[in-house]
């Protein structure tokens, strides 16, 4: 009973609100709970760095060591969930979704090759401030280093280097997968469908229809690749940029006015207006105030970059 | 600092019923969800109306996409020193829940929705390759 005195000198009762949370709703693949040996600790999370930020990240660690996957909050500015017979507070859900581990790599194998040489895997991914990545390896399949990296050796001694060209063929592939899933998944991604929160539907071309996909399936890989990789892979997909490319061909559109709620410009299945809920944000308030720094920023055409990532907000 | 779900602890879950509901509820713990809430659940036309708090609620049965399931995630105590590895067990699953909108008829768009779909984007993103077409397009497309 020490805390008694406390409570009764602020005044403040300390309930269930005011401890941390301890209890999360997740959806994530039923095989990783698939029985793997007895290690009861095999499934984990491990902060690795994020191939595109640099910066901390959790992954997921399952089905003996070799999927990996990544973890996205998804979170709405209220709700809550009842379960079962309880409340939580928390109305947060966290998906978790393979990711290819060959991303993850990436930016040690674009680092290791700047002094030219072949290394070992083990030589190339290290990282002292990351000493979980030795997990990132046991998930990595080592044949498909082909795909982004020169070799030499072999049996159990091979070294790698990166190679340029291989990787945004590889690069141009995901793409593709991407488009096709897209495509299939019945995704409204015509020029119009994307951009429509910005400008009056006009006359427009199948090959604009397709560009806008394009663009859209680029920059969801682009969200796995370091950032100087993102400018090659446009340039290798010959993606030309949205305001370079419409305006000679067409009379200029008439700019819809943003409005603070989005919802009543964009229709009801502008499936790009989840994803790039963060983009658009950025672009209504710099209608606001704005400082010179932010209107250079307004400049840069995100449109068709939409990023997944910047809807989930912060990966924990 | 690791964190790790304990595989085992899901076995000894049953299916249980889930409610995402569009307002913060500043409170953890147990509540009688089924006499309070559930009993106000109607099936209309355009699907579920309840109602929370005298506020008309519209609902939605939410089915995960197939080879995925929700799970409620429970940290037994506290890890108090950095480098211990924190445990967590699963307490709950779930294969659909319902989500709940403010005065709105659910629709495709919802954000809960659409967070779903981004999983058969992500299956694309993230299956390997084919090796050969990576090797023909290298070679000259």
């Amino acid at each position: 009973m020490p805390r008694l005195p406390l409570q009764q000198t602020t005044g403040k009762k300390i309930s269930s609100q005011d401890a941390p949370q301890n209890q999360w709703v997740m959806i994530t693949e039923e095989k990783i709970f698939d029985n793997y040996g007895n290690d009861m600790d095999n499934i984990s999370m491990h902060k690795l760095r994020h191939p595109k930020t640099d910066k901390a990240t959790f992954y997921l660690i399952s089905n003996g060591g070799q999927q990996i996957s990544e973890i996205m909050k998804f979170e709405s500015s209220c709700g809550s969930w009842l379960i079962g017979d309880s409340v939580q507070k928390d109305g947060s859900i966290l998906m978790t979704t393979p990711v290819d581990p060959l991303f993850l790599v990436l930016p040690y194998l674009i680092n290791a090759a700047k002094s030219g040489k072949y290394m070992t895997v083990d030589q190339i991914v290290h990282d002292e401030e990351f000493p979980d990545v030795s997990n990132l390896l046991a998930c990595l399949d080592f044949d498909s280093l082909d795909y982004v990296a020169d070799m030499k050796g072999a049996g159990d001694f091979k070294a790698y280097r990166y190679n340029s060209e291989k990787t945004l063929s590889w690069l141009r592939l995901k793409t593709d997968n991407v488009l096709e899933a897209l495509r299939s998944s019945g995704v409204d991604m015509n020029e119009s469908g994307a951009q429509s929160a910005l400008f009056i539907r006009s006359k427009k071309t199948s090959s604009g229809d397709e560009n806008g996909y394009l663009k859209y399936a680029c920059g969801l890989v682009s969200d796995y690749i370091p950032l100087e990789l993102v400018t090659s892979l446009k340039d290798y997909l010959g993606i030309t940029e949205a305001v370079e490319d419409r305006s000679p061909v067409e009379p200029p559109n008439k700019k819809v006015k943003l409005s603070e709620n989005q919802g009543t410009v964009t229709p009801t299945e502008d499936y790009s207006r989840f994803f790039g809920q963060d983009s658009k944000k950025q672009t209504s308030a710099a209608g606001g105030r704005q400082t010179a720094a932010q209107k250079k920023l307004s400049k840069v055409d995100v449109r068709g970059m939409k990023s997944i990532s910047s809807f989930f907000s912060s990966k924990s | 600092m690791a964190v790790c779900i304990d595989a085992a602890s899901f076995r000894n879950t049953g299916e249980t019923t889930c409610h995402h509901l569009p307002c913060t509820i500043n409170a953890n713990g147990k509540a009688n969800v089924a006499d309070f809430f559930e009993t106000a659940i109607r099936i209309e036309n355009e699907g579920l109306t309840s109602s929370f708090r005298g506020r008309p609620l519209h609902g939605q049965e939410v089915t995960l996409p197939e080879g995925f399931i929700g799970v409620v995630l429970k940290e037994k105590g506290e890890a108090v020193i950095e480098e211990e590895v924190r445990q967590l067990h699963v307490q709950h699953r779930f294969l659909k829940f319902t989500a709940w909108n403010l005065d709105k008829i659910p629709n495709a768009d919802d954000r809960l929705n659409k967070a779903l779909r981004w999983i058969s984007i992500a299956r694309a993103l993230h299956r390997p390759v084919d090796l050969e077409s990576s090797q023909q397009s290298v070679s000259g497309k």
